[in-house]
């Protein structure tokens, strides 16, 4: 049995072959439904699905426990933690309904449901200046949140999770394809910790040695693109809100190796600052994924930069 | 480099996969036929698109994204495609 821990290095992709067909089939289900809820209005099922998620937690129906949170993030309170087990419990049924529409071609309905976003001039630059840019999503936060953006206001960017990709030829003429768009200066989307694969890189996070794709830093480095991190979160009203952060710093020219391992260390610290934090932002399965990676052989004590959630 | 023969071409490009990859090239026969991934020199997705922007920048051409709709990679479709290309004038961006 395959690993299906995406920020653990495997030798194979192992993320959609971990579902089994009857939670596959429930999550369809699930889905359909908030499709046909999400014409009642969508803000309201945002909220009402966060409502139910945070009521699951609190009645053990669904994790994470405020234990598992304690495990990554030592220096909130017990009662802190709790309430962020509540917040990753709502998040995950809130994201459910935003992939159900951005999986089944209702993003006008996401889009709808934009409240602020910030950064957007990144975004703007990078489409009028044609200069090289990637922007780097997480498993972390609302989800969808920039195809939200992109659909509204008809920004042409390439989203490479939306390229079909079965088997490893795929992956190749995918990468190709976004070093092609990246070169004629459109804007391409990125998942930095996307699940599985070979083509991995190990940086430390929150203590732990996890892996990021490598594709990313490849493709930075081959055409020069700057890399913006980017989050969505959910209000407490339904809206969805979305940052588009400065680029990471590039290191200077080096070797293959040390420009990709520097770049790389460079999002993890990013990644690490937004979840110390944002300790609530965090999903459910990466939090898990996190417990399981290994242990980071340095661990500087870990606090967070504001105030965590109360 | 200017145009060579598909065997000078591919000797190139082994040349290449040598540099990029060393660990592939180690204690493995990597024939021209041999396929570039998983199956044969172990070469990741990554590793095959680096391969490839490598062969651009040496021969001056582009390859054409047709080279990986036709199967898998190996190095003789690498050369052929890079001699066609030379001969075709698709020059590298």
């Amino acid at each position: 049995m395959p690993s299906v821990n995406p920020l653990v290095a495997d030798d194979k992709d192992a993320w959609f072959e971990a579902d089994s067909p009857a939670w596959r089939a429930a999550c369809g289900s699930f889905d359909r439904a908030v499709g046909g809820l999400s014409r009642l209005g969508f803000r309201r099922t945002v909220r009402t699905l966060g409502l139910i998620g945070r009521l699951a937690c609190r009645a053990g129906l669904q994790g994470p426990s405020a234990r598992e949170v304690l495990r990554l993030f030592p220096f909130l309170s017990e009662a802190a933690a709790s309430a962020t087990a509540r917040c990753i419990g709502a998040l995950r049924l809130q994201n459910r309904a935003s992939s159900a529409l951005a999986v089944g071609g209702r993003l006008h309905r996401l889009s709808a449901a934009l409240g602020a976003v910030s950064g957007g001039q990144f975004l703007e630059a990078a489409t009028k200046s044609r200069r090289p840019s990637l922007f780097v999503e997480w498993h972390i936060g609302a989800a969808f949140g920039l195809s939200a953006v992109l659909h509204r206001d008809r920004l042409d960017a390439l989203v490479l999770r939306n390229l079909p990709v079965q088997s490893g030829n795929d992956r190749t003429r995918a990468l190709a394809t976004a070093v092609d768009c990246l070169r004629a200066g459109r804007p391409v989307v990125v998942l930095l910790d996307a699940p599985g694969g070979t083509a991995t890189r190990p940086v430390d996070c929150l203590g732990r040695r996890i892996v990021f794709r490598r594709g990313p830093f490849m493709l930075a480095r081959v055409t020069g693109a700057q890399m913006h991190p980017v989050v969505s979160r959910w209000r407490h009203d339904g809206r969805l809100d979305v940052a588009i952060h400065e680029a990471l710093a590039r290191p200077p020219s080096l070797d293959r190796d040390s420009f990709e391992a520097s770049l790389a260390e460079t999002a993890a610290r990013w990644l690490q600052r937004y979840l110390l934090a944002n300790p609530d932002q965090i999903w459910l399965f990466t939090l898990r994924n996190f417990l399981a990676a290994p242990l980071a052989a340095e661990r500087p004590p870990l606090t967070p930069p504001i105030p965590a959630v109360s | 480099m200017t145009e060579g023969t598909t065997r000078d071409v591919a000797a190139a490009v082994r040349e290449l996969l040598r540099r990029l990859a060393p660990g592939a090239c180690e204690g493995r026969q990597i024939g021209d036929d041999t396929p570039l991934d998983g199956r044969g020199a172990g070469l990741d997705s990554v590793a095959r698109v680096e391969l490839l922007l490598e062969c651009e920048q040496e021969f001056g051409v582009r390859l054409a994204q047709s080279l990986l709709d036709e199967g898998c990679l190996t190095i003789r479709r690498i050369a052929e495609h890079v001699q066609r290309a030379q001969a075709g004038g698709a020059t590298a961006p």
